[in-house]
C-alpha cells in the first residue's frame, strides 16, 4: 500500500485515492487543425517511463481534489506532490 | 423538510441493542439535522464576509478541521467546500440567508439534509472500534479535537470528526451507504 501525500490533506492511504494517468497533457488549442496522427498522439500516446513519472491522482475518498505526483515507476517511491496548475518543483523531467 | 414527525431515518431498520451490552462503546444516531453544502472562494473577501454575515463566524480554512459555534458545526471539506450541520428548524432560514448573501458570487449552497445522516460513537473503545476499518491514524496525539477527515470506514466513505476527552467520534455517512455502515458497526462491536 502506498502512502500518498495529498497537497491538502497530507499523507493518506492509497485506498483513498484513484489514479489519473500521466500529468501535464495539454489539450491542443485547435483540435480540428490536427491530422489523425497528431490527434491520436494527444489521445492515446503516453510516456510510460521506467523511472520518474509525473502523474495525476484524485483524492476521491478525501477532499476530492485532483493533484500531481512525481513517482518512480520502478521503486514506487514518491518524491513529491503538487497542486493542479503548478509545475513540479525542479521543472520537467 | 419541516414535517419531521413523518420523517424516517435511513438507519431506522438497524437494531442497535448490541451496543447496550458493549462495555466500552456507546453509539447514538443523530438523525434529522440540517446539512448544507457550501462552496465558494475563500480568497474572495466578499465570500468570507457573506459567511460571517449569515453564520456569525468565518469558515474554517485549515484543511481537515471544523468549527462549532452554538448549535452550528462547520466542516472543511476542501479548499472551496464546507459542510454546515444545523438544527433542522434553522436549516431553511440559513439556506435562504445564504442565497441572499451570496448573490452575484461564484458560489453555491445546497441542502443535502436528506442525503446523509450522522452517527456518534463514544466510550473508551470508540477509537479502537473505528480504527478496525479506517486507514487513518486515529491516535489521540494525532487526530485531535477540532480535527476532521474524509476517509474510509469499512468500504464506504465517511466524514469523521473527533471532540472531547475521552474522544467522541462523529461519522457523517451518505444515506445509501448508511445501512451497510450500520451493519458493519454491529459486526465490529461484537468483541467489545
Ligand atoms: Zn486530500
Amino acid at each position: 500500500m502506498l502512502e500518498i501525500p495529498c497537497p491538502w490533506c497530507g499523507l493518506r492511504c492509497e485506498s483513498e485515492f484513484s489514479y489519473g494517468g500521466e500529468a501535464h497533457i495539454v489539450r491542443p488549442e485547435n483540435p480540428e487543425a490536427l491530422n489523425d496522427e497528431a490527434w491520436a498522439d494527444y489521445l492515446f500516446m503516453r510516456k510510460n517511463p521506467r523511472g520518474p513519472h509525473l502523474e495525476q491522482w484524485h483524492h476521491v475518498y478525501g477532499c476530492r481534489r485532483w493533484f500531481n505526483v512525481k513517482r518512480d515507476t520502478l521503486s514506487y517511491r514518491i518524491e513529491c506532490s503538487y497542486r493542479v496548475g503548478e509545475q513540479p518543483p525542479e521543472g520537467e523531467i | 423538510m419541516s414535517d419531521t414527525d413523518q420523517a424516517e431515518s435511513p438507519l431506522t431498520g438497524i437494531d442497535w441493542s448490541i451496543f447496550n451490552n458493549a462495555s466500552g462503546v456507546n453509539l447514538q444516531e443523530l438523525p434529522f439535522q440540517g446539512h448544507l453544502n457550501l462552496r465558494g472562494r475563500p480568497d474572495e473577501s466578499r465570500f468570507t464576509n457573506a459567511v460571517i454575515e449569515v453564520l456569525g463566524f468565518a469558515p474554517p480554512l485549515r484543511p481537515n478541521t471544523y468549527k462549532v459555534v452554538d448549535s452550528l458545526k462547520m466542516y472543511w471539506l476542501g479548499p472551496d467546500e464546507w459542510l454546515i450541520i444545523t438544527p433542522m428548524e434553522r436549516q431553511a432560514d440559513l439556506e435562504a440567508e445564504f442565497d441572499k448573501a451570496l448573490q452575484g458570487l461564484f458560489s453555491s449552497v445546497i441542502d443535502i439534509s436528506s442525503g446523509q445522516t450522522i452517527i456518534s460513537i463514544t466510550g473508551p473503545d470508540a477509537g479502537t472500534l473505528i480504527q478496525k476499518g479506517c486507514p487513518m491514524d486515529l491516535h489521540p496525539s494525532v487526530f485531535r479535537p477540532g480535527d476532521c477527515a474524509q476517509t474510509l470506514l469499512g468500504k464506504t466513505g465517511v466524514l469523521l470528526s473527533v471532540t472531547g476527552d475521552p474522544p467522541t467520534y462523529e461519522l457523517v455517512v451518505r444515506r445509501s451507504f448508511s445501512d451497510y455502515l450500520g451493519l458493519w458497526l454491529l459486526d465490529a462491536v461484537e468483541e467489545f
